[in-house]
Formats: structure tokens, sequence, C-alpha cells
């Protein structure tokens, strides 16, 4: 009995690792599909590049996707011509120095937006509503398929724009 | 209502603006996008960069990896494993493909091209599968069309467009070289080589050179030995791209090949039969601020020689200058519009007293627009402004008249879809399509021969007065991707009209009577109308444990409705027997480790086709038949790859046409990538 409850405490965390897998998967899906979508900018960066990775440290969820994001990009993150590293930010210390702005559930999207705006970052999330609400640039999600929409005026106010046949390809606010 | 409004808002405000730009063109990196959203990417709907499932017509993309692990040395097989494509094989290198049903000898009515650059041969719109200067190791995909698209891409694009794209060599890197050797005395080599200066020039060239024994006749006398000829062929291309400035690419290609075969002609006769191509295309592409610019001229020659009825010895010279743009001209619409300007002309032969040629106009416009989340549109329209002329003489004995030829066709092609994503795994397609398919230059008046019987000699030429057909297709798709199961399933359904239908000449009646001092005359002519209706049923999967599998079934069947007193038979264009009416494929695949196995099983109906015979035509049936191929490879090194694979592995000879029986073919082949 002692063996069996002792291998039950092995696999608990397994259990529960293997339970987190799919939103981490799904996570590292989200940066590497955003982190392509990158080099389908006009004018682009190239080789490395820093994401800031916002997140809300009042917010367990926020906490843990940031996690998450800075686990997919590990010591670097090759995606096409990119090789992609991250920063967490908290959201209310954003700063330059960073080629975009990966903005984690639960933060305050309309500060997260008006900072990236200020610095002229790129601002990306998994959740929709932050670019229809005109706060984040571009929203990137993988499940059940790839999906990206872009809003033209938050891209305008930082002045960047996308490749004509990206644009073809995906859904413009 | 509102829809249908915006729509045509749309739609006139977008040929305001489009009017006053010139030219588009879309350097397309099919690789990125492909990573980018997980599945393939298309420009052959529209013109516009569409990921496959979205696009607004009836389209199957095959990938390299199936390129790859077909084990086919050619196209053809590759395609027959589609829902819909009909293959006949009529010779170890000779064979024609058809979608959606009206296969024949020398078929004219699929349009192929070369990353968008026609490679059919104009003369008779017909396609000399050996002759495609490509070799299969540098093609990235294949799409597949059904149906009429000549919105797009003009005539010919009646039944089907099959668009082959190559790997680009700025984005892409290929790099191998095959050895085939195999049954029939076949022997191949393939090479494939990219290599590129700094990020300015980049450039891939191939050369493939193949041979083979012809299948033997085992008893049919009216194919005679000195008709058959073993085929061989030569391919060379390359593909370069300069990036002129960071919005502007030029892109220069150029292919040659020359290939010699035993091949069927229209008349359901053999012939030993060479064929010569060269082609040049330049290309500008520009990322302007008005959108995706392209301007691009190509020539395609051909010189074709059939040794038997005539010794058919004709040159066919074809230009190409077109400009187009594709702008996404605000969040939800993106527009295509182009002006195309073709010349296209031949030699009259076997008696060559002339040339045929005709001038095209076209101007067409594409809108495609996202009306919802989960609703698009896409309408496209064309017109084509035919300018047919002739310039040498008629003998006196002949009762056609160079000034005949002065005539003018015009006509409309229009392409409509809807597609609706009703849930995360269910699309509907709606789609209308009316394609034009002009007659070729040899029905024109390319073909010009006498034929002495044993009473008179009889004309047999092109028809100055040939009017185009005209193809309507309505069709209702469903696409579903079942997840659970790591599958994807399609059902199509369409019917299609064909309005003057057209037919070679027939030696069962007189088109003109002589006259005192001028030779009777039978001459290619329009035979009257027809219908068809199909359903077309595909899944595919994947399977844990390295396991993939693939089916499809496809039901055809066509009607005629010939003009009376015109007898289709004698003109070749009985096509509701010709059609055979059931088709289905099955496919399983495995790969663990370094091997990977694939094998393939292929159904085909009975059907009626026009023996081969130089006596007055008849119908005879091919009964139904089926076949097994396979391929096992085995990974010896990153690099190297040795591969066996079989081509109808359960019968030594299948008729599968009315010609020569085809034979069962092995292939060992040795594949190196760096």
């Amino acid at each position: 009995m002692k063996c069996r409850v002792r291998w039950a405490w092995i696999g608990l965390p397994l259990l529960i690792a293997q339970l987190a897998l799919p939103a981490y998967a799904d996570t590292a899906k989200d940066v590497q599909i955003a982190g392509r979508a990158l080099t389908f900018l006009e004018n682009g960066p190239s080789g490395h590049v820093v994401i800031g990775v916002v997140f809300d440290p009042s917010k367990a969820a926020s906490v843990a996707q940031k996690d998450a994001v800075m686990a997919a990009l590990g010591s670097g993150l090759d995606v096409g011509s990119l090789t992609l590293t991250g920063k967490p930010m908290d959201v209310s210390a954003i700063s330059g120095g960073v080629a975009a702005l990966y903005i984690t559930g639960g933060v305050n999207f309309a500060a997260a937006g008006a900072a990236g705006k200020a610095h002229k970052l790129i601002t990306i999330s998994d959740d929709s509503g932050c670019v229809a609400s005109g706060a984040c640039v571009m929203a990137v999600t993988t499940t059940p398929k790839v999906e990206i929409k872009v809003n033209r005026a938050a891209a305008a106010a930082i002045g960047v724009s996308f490749k004509s046949a990206f644009r073809m390809m995906i859904t413009e606010l | 209502m509102k829809m249908l409004s915006r729509l045509l808002a749309t739609l006139s405000g977008c040929a305001v603006m489009a009017a006053g730009s010139s030219g588009l063109a879309q350097s397309i990196d099919y690789g990125s996008l492909e990573q980018l959203f997980n599945e393939a990417v298309t420009t052959s709907a529209t013109g516009s960069p569409q990921r496959a499932a979205s696009a607004p017509v009836p389209m199957d993309i095959i990938t390299a990896a199936d390129i790859k692990r077909s084990g086919a040395v050619d196209i053809p097989t590759i395609l027959s494993r589609l829902a819909g494509v009909n293959v006949l094989t009529w010779g170890a290198g000779s064979s024609d493909v058809g979608v959606r049903g009206y296969n024949q000898a020398k078929s004219p009515r699929l349009l192929v091209l070369i990353n968008g650059r026609q490679v059919y041969i104009d003369s008779y719109g017909y396609t000399d599968w050996a002759a495609l200067p490509v070799r299969l190791e540098e093609i990235r995909q294949i799409e597949v069309v059904k149906g009429p698209n000549s919105a797009l891409f003009g005539f010919n694009a009646v039944s089907g467009v099959i668009n082959i794209v190559t790997y680009n060599p700025k984005y892409d890197t290929v790099n191998t070289a095959t050895v085939t050797t195999g049954t029939q005395a076949y022997g191949g080599v393939d090479l494939v080589q990219t290599f590129k200066l700094g990020d300015i020039l980049a450039n891939r060239i191939s050369l493939g050179a193949s041979r083979s024994n012809e299948f033997k006749n085992t008893n049919d006398p009216q194919i005679l030995s000195s008709s058959l000829e073993n085929p061989k062929s030569l391919t060379a291309s390359l593909d370069s791209i300069a990036q002129l400035t960071p919005q502007l690419q030029a892109r220069l290609e150029v292919s040659w090949s020359n290939d010699d075969a035993s091949t069927v002609l229209p008349n359901n006769i053999y012939s030993q039969y060479g064929n010569y191509t060269s082609s040049q295309r330049l290309s500008l592409l520009d990322e302007s601020p008005i959108g995706l610019l392209e301007g691009s001229v190509y020539q395609n020659e051909a010189y074709t020689k059939f040794v038997d009825f005539g010794s058919l010895d004709w040159k066919n010279k074809v230009l190409v200058a077109k400009v187009q743009d594709l702008i996404k001209i605000d969040a939800r619409d993106t527009l295509r519009f182009a002006v195309e300007y073709r010349h296209n002309g031949m030699n009259t032969d076997p008696i060559d007293t002339g040339k045929v040629f005709y001038d095209v106009y076209s101007p067409s416009l594409m809108l495609t627009s996202t009306i919802t989340s989960k609703l698009s549109a896409t309408a496209a329209v064309r017109y084509d402004q035919l300018k047919l002329g002739f310039s040498g003489y008629f003998p006196s004995y002949e009762q056609l008249t160079t000034s005949e030829y002065n005539r003018t066709i015009g006509a409309f092609s229009a392409n409509a879809g809807l597609v609706y994503a009703a849930t995360t795994d269910d699309t509907f397609r709606l789609s209308y399509a009316r394609g034009v398919q002009s007659p070729t230059l040899a029905e024109f008046g390319g073909f010009h021969a006498a034929l002495p019987t044993p009473y008179f000699t009889v004309d047999i030429t092109g028809n100055p007065y040939i009017e185009p057909s005209i193809i309507t297709n309505y069709e209702v798709d469903w696409d579903r991707t079942l997840p659970a199961l790591g599958a994807k399933a399609n059902l199509r359904v369409y019917y299609q009209t064909t309005t003057d239908v057209k037919g070679i000449p027939s030696e069962t009646g007189l088109n003109l009577y002589p006259t005192a001092t001028q030779l009777p005359l039978i001459w290619f002519q329009n035979v009257g109308n027809s219908e068809m209706a199909g359903l077309e049923a595909a899944a595919s999967g994947v399977l844990p444990q390295g396991w993939r599998w693939n089916a499809n079934y496809t039901y055809t069947n066509v009607e005629n409705k010939p003009q009376p007193g015109v007898n289709l038979i004698g003109h070749f264009a009985d096509y509701a027997s010709s059609t055979p009416k059931n088709m289905a494929n099955l496919g399983l695949g495995w790969t663990g480790g370094k091997w990977t196995a694939d094998g393939w099983v292929h159904y085909t109906s009975s059907y009626q086709d026009f023996p081969i015979t130089y006596a007055l035509p008849s119908l005879s049936k091919v009964d139904g038949y089926a076949t097994l191929d396979g391929r096992l490879a085995y990974s010896l090194t990153k690099m190297l790859t040795v591969s066996v694979s079989g081509q109808q592995l359960n019968s030594a000879r299948i008729y599968e046409t009315v010609g020569l029986p085809v034979e069962r073919r092995i292939f060992a082949s040795l594949s190196a990538n760096w």
C-alpha cells in the first residue's frame, strides 16, 4: 500500500504536467507563428530579435502565460530568418529596447497598447479582443487552425505595414 | 441585399481605382506562407495568394512529399491518383490527362502551366507531358483546379487547370541528383542544383534525360510497327531571380526540351512523334504602394512532327505579354486587374502554303471580398477578343480563301464563388464558372491536307468559321475536417454544360461539295452540345505509428446533344461513350525510421473508344481495370535514399485504352540530396 502511495506522489506531478501540456503547447505554437508573422513586416526585423513579454504580476494566469512564452522562446527560437528571445516586462514598466510586445492574457490591454504605441512597438496577443479594441496590432491563434488578425489603425499608428501577400491571407480590422 | 450592394459598390470603386494602375505580379514565398498557416497555399484559384482550404474553386494540391513518395517517373501517373482525373496511357512515354471527363487523344481542354506559364502545345492545345521542362524533384506542388477557370487563365482552362509550381530559388534551396533504372530498359537521370550569388541573384538549373522501350504490340494489326518509337526525352531549365531593390524582383525562366515517342493522334491512330520546345520568360515583380505589380512577357516555340498521317510538321510560336495589379484595397477586399496580349501562329501543314495566326486582347478583373468572418465571395470576369488572320495562299483547287480568315471573335469568361465556413470543421463552397475554349490554330486552319481516296481526293482543313466552345459549370462542395481522426474529407457535386462541342473532320460526310475546279472538303466543326453531371468524394488522413491513407471515388455521366444529322462517332466526339463513369483510388502508406512504404490501388470502369484503325471510326469496348502500384524506400544516409517502385504490379499487361496494352513497370532509384 505504501508503495502505491509513493508511486502516486511521483505520478501526480507527471499528471499535472500532462494536463498543463496542451496550454503550453498552444502558447509555444502561438509564439512561433507570431514570430513568423513578424517576417512579413515591411522593413521588418532580422537576425536576433528580442520580444518583450508583458504580464501582470497580480494575475496568476498572466504570469503562467508569461512563463510559457519564455519557455517557448528559451535561449533562442529560430523562425525563418529570425532568432527570437524573450524579456519579461511588468505591464506597469514597459520600456523600449525590444522589437515587439507579446501581451499575455489578463493584462490591461489598453495600458499595454498605449505603452506599445508610445514606444512604436508592434503589440501581439492571442486574444482577438485586444486587436478588436485597437490596443494590439496583431492577434495570433493556432487552434484549431492558424488565425491572424491585424488592426490596420493600430498598425498605422506605430508606422508598420505588412507585405501584400500576407495581408491578403489574414483578417484585417 | 446589403451584402450585394456592398459588393457592387466595392466592385465599381475598384474598377475606377484599378483603371489607373499598370500591371501586377506575385512573388510568393510559398514555403514561408505554408509554415505560417500550416497548410498549403495557392494562387491558382484567383491569382491572389490564398489558403487552399478557403479557395473559391474546387482544387486539389499534390505536395512535394506526395510526389517523392509516389514512385512515379512522370506527372500523369501522379495525377491519376486524384479524384476526377482520367489518364489515357497510350505508350511508355505518351499519355493524355483529362479532368472531369471528355478525355481523348491529344485532349485540348486542359490548361497546363509551370509557375503560371503555359506549357501545353498551342497548335492543338494538347500537353506533351514528356516534354514538360520540369523535373519531379524541383516541384513544390501541383495545383489541380477542377472545372473552368478561364476568367483567370484564358483559353484552354475549361475542364481544369494544372499549375506546376516549382521551388523558388530565392527562397528555397534544392539540390538533388537521381539515377533511375527499370524494366522496359528504362533509364533516367535528373539533376537539380540551386546556386546563389549573395542576396542579389538566385538561380536553379535542372537537367533531365530518360529513355525506355515502347510497350509491345501483342495482337493489333492496325498498330503498325513503323508507327511506334521508343520514347526518349531531354529537358533543361533555368530559373533566375534577381533582387533589384528591396521591393523589385526580376525573374528569368528559360527552358528547352526535346522528346520522341509513339503517340496517338486525335483520330486514334499511332504515329511516331518528335517535339522540340523552347521557352523564355522575363517577369518584373514590384511590391509597390498600389499593390503587387507584375509585368511579364514570354515566348514559347514548339516544332512538332507527326510522322504518320501526312507527316505533319508544325511550327508554333506564342508570344504572351501581361501586366497585372493585385491589391488589397481595404480591410476586406482584394482586387486583381490584368491586361494580356497574345500572339499565336503556326504554319499550315502538310500542305505548307501559309500561316494561320491570331491576336488576342484580354482585360480581366477579379474581386474577392470577406463579407463576414464566415463568408467570403469571389467574382472574376475576363473578355477575350480574338482577331484571326491568314498569310500565304490556298491552292486554286481548294475552296478556302484567305479573306475568310478576317474574323474577330469576342467572348466573356466568368467565375463566381461563395465560401461559407459553417463551423470550424465544415466549409461549403458554391461556385459558378463560364469558360471559353477557343478553337486551336490547327482547328482554324493549321491542319491542311489533301487525302486521296480510291475515287477522288478530299481536302481536310481547319475551319475559319468554327465557334468557341462555352463550358458552364455549377457546383456545390463540402469540405470537412475530422480532427479526432486526423482526417479530412470532401464531397463535390457538379453539373456542366458545353455548347458548340468541337469535332475533328469526319470522313462520313462532306462539308463542302466539289465544284468543277475545286475539291470536296471536310473540316473541323462544331457538332452540338453536351451535358455532364458528376460527383467526387475524397478523404485522407494520418494514423498513429506513421501510417497514412487516402481514398477517392469519382462518378461522371456525360450526355451527348448532337446537332441534327451529325454523326458524333465520325467526328470522334462521342464523349458519352468515351468517358468512364466510375473511377476510384485507395492509397496506404507508412513511414518508420529509415523506411517508407506506399501502395495504391486504382480502378477505372469500362468505357468505349474508337479503335485504332484507318477505316471509318466505330466504337469498341475497353473493359474496366484495376491496377496496384507501390514504392519502398530506405534512407541510407541523410543524403542518400534508395527506392524500388512498381506500376501495375498485379498484371503483366492490361488494355487500359484501345491502343497498346500497358505493361507492368518496375523502377529502382538512387537519390542524393545536398
